[in-house]
């Protein structure tokens, strides 16, 4: 990672002691080198998540199968994430792949419509929706991941 | 207002939408046209009054006389009875919708969306994580976040705990879009604390509570570069 990273790390670490914040900006700066690292991790499971989507799309597992199976695989993006951060030097050297960019924020997408899911017609309200609608989700998004 | 149902407090006689309610049911006890259902029980002492446990293998629902078989032969309107049950409870928890003032403006707490959020969100607001036989905490599955009871108690500490952070001075006003370019995109109005990452917002038309959770990174970074929340 670029040297950049780590004095803004330092630097919020800093401003938190004394209750104040990053300017929008620089919070901006640390959130992209943030993302790269999501991007990288989430990235690599690229496979794992097109399983379980087509999976699901052509109904080998249900979608309570499907919502398990994605949580299953970013906790090992998280554990990879955090086991990244715990080791100064291995994060120092870190490059992520430049083809990830842009990647995890797909991937949160289908987990705002997991998050919303309400399969029961009669339970759900204005800001959920059904299952038919997490299947067109995943479809949309299907074609964007398989692009990376 | 019947006397078969003149038990009910005073305050939910006072509803009319209720009291039309309540001689409704009246009337179709009379008829036989309700049945209790599956998983429900006679009140002992009495004739028509039949109680069952919620979350159990008892539902609303069950008291339709049409069975299952039947019933996915028929168009889903089948019996309007039946199929209502969402908007039926939400008439009978209106009296206990919260409306709120921050700053000068109202905002509503309906308690029906108190009760859908706070098991999944509860915990990031200051309700307690449920505990499951193992000692574990349970998590909630369409979160993969600790998971709260559903109880009366935790509804109300839920919604007081949404209003004294809305309320709070390190709460930020935002007016951002909610889920941009998806489907049930919402226009938002709510409140952040850039510290801790948390939010809540409302409809911003009908000024109704929808969500709120703890960011992270990715979505912060989503709502900070393009105002949208996903």
């Amino acid at each position: 990672m670029e040297e950049n990273f780590f004095k803004l790390l330092e630097y919020e670490q800093k401003l938190e002691k004394t209750g104040e914040y990053l300017s929008l900006e620089k919070e901006k700066e640390l959130l992209n080198y943030q993302s790269q690292i999501s991007d990288h991790f989430r990235w690599e499971k690229k496979n794992n998540f097109i399983k379980a989507m087509v999976d699901f799309l052509e109904d080998r597992i249900d979608f309570n199968q499907y919502i398990d199976r994605f949580y299953e695989i970013d906790s090992q993006v998280e554990e990879s994430k955090e086991k990244l951060k715990s080791d100064f030097e291995k994060l120092r050297a870190f490059e992520p792949d430049p083809r990830s960019k842009g990647f995890a924020i797909l991937i949160e997408n289908l987990f705002s419509d997991i998050r919303i899911l309400e399969p029961d017609d009669e339970l759900r309200t204005e800001d959920e929706i059904s299952e038919k609608s997490l299947r067109d989700g995943i479809k949309e998004f299907l074609l964007k991941i398989q692009e990376y | 207002m019947s006397s078969t149902l003149s038990k009910v407090s005073k305050k939910v006689r006072k509803d009319e939408e209720t009291r039309k309610g309540l001689d409704k049911l009246e009337k179709q006890l009379k008829n036989g046209e309700l049945h209790a259902g599956r998983g429900a029980k006679k009140l002992p002492g009495t004739t028509t009054v039949f109680y069952m446990r919620s979350g159990g293998e008892a539902s609303f629902d069950d008291q339709c006389p049409v069975s299952t078989e039947q019933k996915s032969k028929e168009p889903s309107t089948h019996h309007d009875d039946f199929t209502q049950k969402s908007k039926k409870k939400k008439k009978w928890n209106q009296h206990l919708n919260r409306q709120i003032d921050v700053n000068g403006e109202n905002f509503e707490f309906e308690r029906d969306q108190i009760e859908k959020k706070a098991p999944s969100h509860g915990p990031e607001f200051g309700l307690e994580p449920d505990y499951g036989p193992d000692g574990k905490i349970i998590r909630d599955r369409k979160t993969g976040k600790p998971r709260a009871k559903q109880n009366k108690e935790n509804y109300k500490k839920f919604a007081d705990n949404l209003e004294e952070f809305a309320k709070d001075p390190n709460s930020e006003r935002i007016e951002p879009q909610y889920r941009k370019g998806r489907e049930n995109e919402q226009d938002a109005v709510g409140f952040l604390n850039r510290k801790d990452k948390r939010f809540i917002i409302f409809d911003r038309h009908t000024k109704k509570y929808i969500t709120g959770w703890v960011m992270n990174d990715l979505q912060y970074q989503e709502f900070i570069e393009n105002n949208n929340i996903i």
